[in-house]
């Protein structure tokens, strides 16, 4: 019956009538497979999964600069810092674990300078804490340039022997200086010259960045700014140094590697070089589609329109996650057939014609890859409940449906093929994951040790060069005006997971984060005259949602936060799907909104609401 | 290295070695509560004495580092006797019903021949279930100050401090605030820490013998850090964190106290097929 639909989709209106939405949460091999299946099985390249809408901006700068999407240094290669330079991340919420080494580094003496609009706990531990203007990333950043290079900071040798590109940088980031971006980007002339000297003068500076970085229209352009840092001060390819984009979910990485993109083959191979899609052709036995599939917004614009009629949702929450999601939710009800495989019925598998029940996590086998380049090897637990099928199984039974003949009896079996084909961890096998549990990459060879640093002697581009790519000030698609005049900034909280599937209805993270809340500084609060605790209702142009007011003297003036895991008050109703041009990611940092005082009180539906203990 | 005796056997070492690392690593019991591996050493328990020749005092030797020529003895009647009195006072403040299977105080108490003890327990504080995910058993603490380092130099949450003064010292969260009003958020490495199971999982879950302990990956955020599924009629009843290269067995709220939505009754346990003509909007 799901595989049916699909068949009858594409016979109707051809291979690219169908699209895929793989799985950041789901295994290696599970990713592997559900590319290979949209691929072989749809025939086409019309597959994404939510690195999108987190660093799609970041990898699309690193591919163009290093040619290489995932990180540089570990995050504890922090302990070998001197300077940690942590921007538009919010890792005490967001990365905690990852935040308690950065912690412990500035315990230590390492100098950690924090910017960010919104105050995190971890600027308490900052040397510098720079709240700088929201969207005004590159004018910090570019100024920052700029003292680096009037002040002679730059690592000739480096620039010399390692870069290109780097007179055009000189050229672009002459008109940035400190003393004209300062009322830009509200950081005043002094403090950025003394950030820029500390970072480019240390023995070893790291960079981290998340989202508040890459989910902007020029969220490529912020990332470059970065790259463009580490490439001039030559703070890249040694112990404590480098470039670290924070990696949200388990396995955005590894699902990315994997191939879940719609411009890139496993390995980051692209699909319209003509050498690399022989290669998957040798392999898989069969002619590939040698044009890029469209991304995750592309899709459901497409679905839209009529251009997508099938999907196969395998994990991914769009009617949750993608902005604006009204338009995001018409997309999905105007599918012919939708297929949602997933283990609860979420938001978008309301939309589904067919939900195939799935296995949560400790039920199943698999590798996963963290943010450090770590491959690490989850292992069953439990049994799923009542007939919930391991994933593993429902991708390969729908791949013999749609007439591939797979032979695949174990993950393990997926993964010698995964190896076959992407040369980074070519090394690792799966006994020795059984045995060590985790295994970096790039491990080319078997036995290689795998490397906690890359870059080292070049970087893999064709040059072997790293490419500085100047960028320039672009506003946000939506200033505020008179009418919306309060700045929106979304994101998450520490006990809840993006769309709250899982966290909102685990019993304990429920109890302590149970109802849907907006931070807006106090002063803001007082002056829309809501006190904490009240009703508030924020509008923007696509739509308006009520919930509980928070007060937080780390907002910045004007603007509102509000965490995407709250259905009865979803903040994607109210985001604007404006796309970064490079990376397709959405503006989720930034739009418009209005905010008044009361508003209904938010639904309590059929979870969350701190109750889930009382069963 | 330093080359010195310990219960008369030469043994030579690294000199950033403790005493009590390398007893450990000759497989010499010596017995420890305050002292945890990967942890800055306090040495505040008194537990681990041990007897240094022509030294005055016996030494903690979990804080002391062995010198060329010591003659060092972790079993002497002058330490064993310290050692003992230690466990004894200890056992003497907390009650005998336990909040953990794993209490590090009877496992000691038991290796040590210290039965019920001589002394008056100290009068008890009440208990305090406050947060939804830890609770607090201060009748239980030892005040060996686990928490304190745990939640201070390793997560650096600063929540958990030691306060007040001589026989009122205590534990506490922020100025002394209930757990479920503090700042604290949550991370559980604390209840990781502690020795006797002063903090606990909330709901007694620590005394419960699991079947299976299967190790595993957090399924939350990029960060990977490792944990142990501890599992008990195909249900996780509680988790705890693995010594991952990326996280050393530290876990945050999620992964530490996120983990029953695999079991929550919205999961769907069969395929669903839309009925004709349910419209999807």
């Amino acid at each position: 019956m799901a595989a049916r639909g699909l068949i009858e989709a594409r016979n109707r209106y051809g291979k690219r009538a169908l699209a895929g939405f793989g799985s950041a949460k789901g295994t290696n091999e599970e990713a592997y497979l559900f590319q290979k299946l949209v691929r072989t099985g749809f025939g086409s390249n019309n597959v994404d999964h939510c690195t999108r809408l987190c660093h799609a901006s970041s990898v699309a700068a690193l591919m163009e600069g290093l040619n290489s999407g995932a990180v540089s240094n570990q995050v504890r290669d922090v302990a070998n810092a001197e300077v940690l330079f942590v921007i538009g991340a919010n890792p005490t919420m967001n990365h905690p674990v990852a935040a308690t080494w950065m912690k412990n580094a500035a315990k230590r003496g390492a100098k950690l300078i924090v910017a960010d609009p919104k105050r995190s706990d971890l600027a308490r531990h900052a040397t510098y804490y720079l709240q700088f203007n929201a969207d005004t990333d590159v004018a910090l950043l570019n100024s920052l340039l700029h003292v680096i290079v009037e002040e002679g900071l730059v690592d000739q040798v480096f620039v010399r022997d390692r870069t290109s590109g780097y007179e055009a940088l000189v050229e672009n980031v002459r008109k940035f200086s400190p003393e004209a971006m300062a009322p830009v980007c509200g950081i005043d002339a002094q403090t950025i010259r003394e950030v820029a000297r500390l970072y480019a003068t240390s023995k070893g500076s790291m960079i981290f960045w998340g989202m508040g970085i890459s989910q902007h229209v020029h969220g490529t352009d912020n990332a470059r700014c970065l790259i463009a840092l580490a490439l001039s001060t030559g703070q890249i390819g040694k112990p404590g140094t480098g470039l670290h984009p924070l990696r949200g979910q388990n396995n955005v990485q590894g699902a990315s590697d994997s191939g879940l993109i719609p411009m890139f083959y496993p390995d980051y191979q692209r699909v319209n070089v003509p050498e690399a899609r022989q290669r998957f052709e040798a392999l898989w036995g069969m002619a590939l589609d040698p044009d890029p599939g469209l991304t995750v917004v592309e899709i459901m614009n497409a679905a839209k329109r009529g251009d997508i009629r099938a999907m196969y949702n395998m994990g991914e929450n769009p009617a949750m996650s993608d902005p604006d999601i009204d338009h995001a939710r018409e997309a999905l009800a105007a599918l012919d057939h939708l297929v949602v495989q997933e283990i609860f019925l979420t938001e978008t598998a309301c939309f589904a014609d067919v939900v195939l029940a799935a296995t949560a996590w400790p039920e199943k086998i698999g590798t996963v890859t963290n943010t450090d380049r770590m491959v690490q090897l989850g292992r069953k637990a439990i049994e799923p409940p009542g007939d919930a099928k391991e994933d593993f199984w429902l991708l390969t039974e729908m791949g013999r449906r749609l007439g591939l003949n797979w032979t695949y009896s174990h993950p393990r079996d997926v993964f010698a093929e995964m190896r076959t084909c992407m040369d980074s961890i070519a090394g690792i096998t799966w006994e020795r994951l059984e045995r060590e549990s985790s295994v970096t990459y790039p491990c080319v060879k078997e036995g290689d040790p795998g490397a906690p640093v890359v870059f080292v002697d070049r970087f893999p581009t064709a040059t072997g060069r790293g490419k500085f790519v100047p960028a320039d000030l672009i506003p946000a698609a939506e200033r505020p005006d008179t009418e919306y005049p309060t700045v929106l900034i979304t994101g998450r909280q520490l006990e809840h997971w993006h769309t709250g599937a899982m966290t909102r209805r685990a019993a304990a993270l429920d109890a302590l984060e149970p109802e849907p809340v907006a931070s807006l500084h106090p002063l803001d609060l007082e002056e829309i005259g809501v006190a904490p605790g009240d009703i508030l209702t924020i509008s923007s142009r696509r739509g308006s949602i009520s919930l509980y007011a928070r007060a937080d003297d780390g907002m910045p003036r004007r603007s509102a936060f509000v965490p995407f895991c709250y259905y009865e008050a979803a903040a994607n109703l109210l985001t604007n799907p404006v796309l970064d041009p490079y990376g397709k990611i959405p503006e989720f940092k930034y739009c418009a909104v209005k905010v008044t005082a009361g508003g209904p009180t938010p639904k309590r539906l059929s979870f969350g609401g701190g109750t889930l203990l009382l069963d | 290295m330093v080359t010195f005796t310990l219960n008369g056997k030469t043994v030579v070492a690294n000199s950033d070695q403790t005493i009590l690392q390398v007893a450990q690593a000759q497989g010499i019991d010596v017995p420890r509560l305050c002292y945890m591996e990967g942890m800055r050493a306090d040495g505040n328990c008194r537990t681990c004495m041990v007897e240094i020749k022509h030294e005055r005092v016996l030494a903690a030797s979990c804080c002391r580092y062995p010198k060329e020529g010591m003659e060092i003895t972790t079993n002497s009647p002058r330490a064993l006797v310290s050692q003992k009195m230690s466990i004894e006072l200890l056992l003497s403040d907390v009650p005998e019903t336990t909040y953990t299977r794993n209490s590090e105080l009877d496992l000691w108490a038991k290796r040590m021949g210290v039965g019920k003890p001589r002394f008056r327990s100290r009068p008890q504080p009440l208990g305090d279930a406050s947060h939804p995910a830890i609770d607090v058993h201060l009748d239980a603490c030892i005040q060996c100050k686990r928490c304190v380092r745990a939640c201070r130099e390793e997560q650096v949450n600063d929540v958990i401090g030691y306060a007040f003064r001589g026989g009122h010292a205590k534990i506490v969260f922020d100025l002394d605030d209930p757990m479920g009003e503090s700042t604290c958020v949550g991370c559980g490495e604390c209840v990781q820490a502690c020795p006797t199971g002063a903090l606990a999982p909330a709901r007694g879950v620590a005394t419960i013998t699991p079947e299976k302990s299967v190790d595993s990956v957090c399924p939350y955020c990029g960060v990977g850090c490792q944990l142990t599924y501890h599992v008990k009629d195909n249900r996780i009843v509680y988790v705890q964190g693995k010594d991952g290269p990326s996280n050393s067995s530290r876990l945050c709220v999620k992964g530490r106290y996120g983990f029953d939505y695999v079991q929550h009754r919205h999961r769907l346990t069969k395929p669903l097929i839309r009925k004709p003509g349910v419209p999807k909007f």
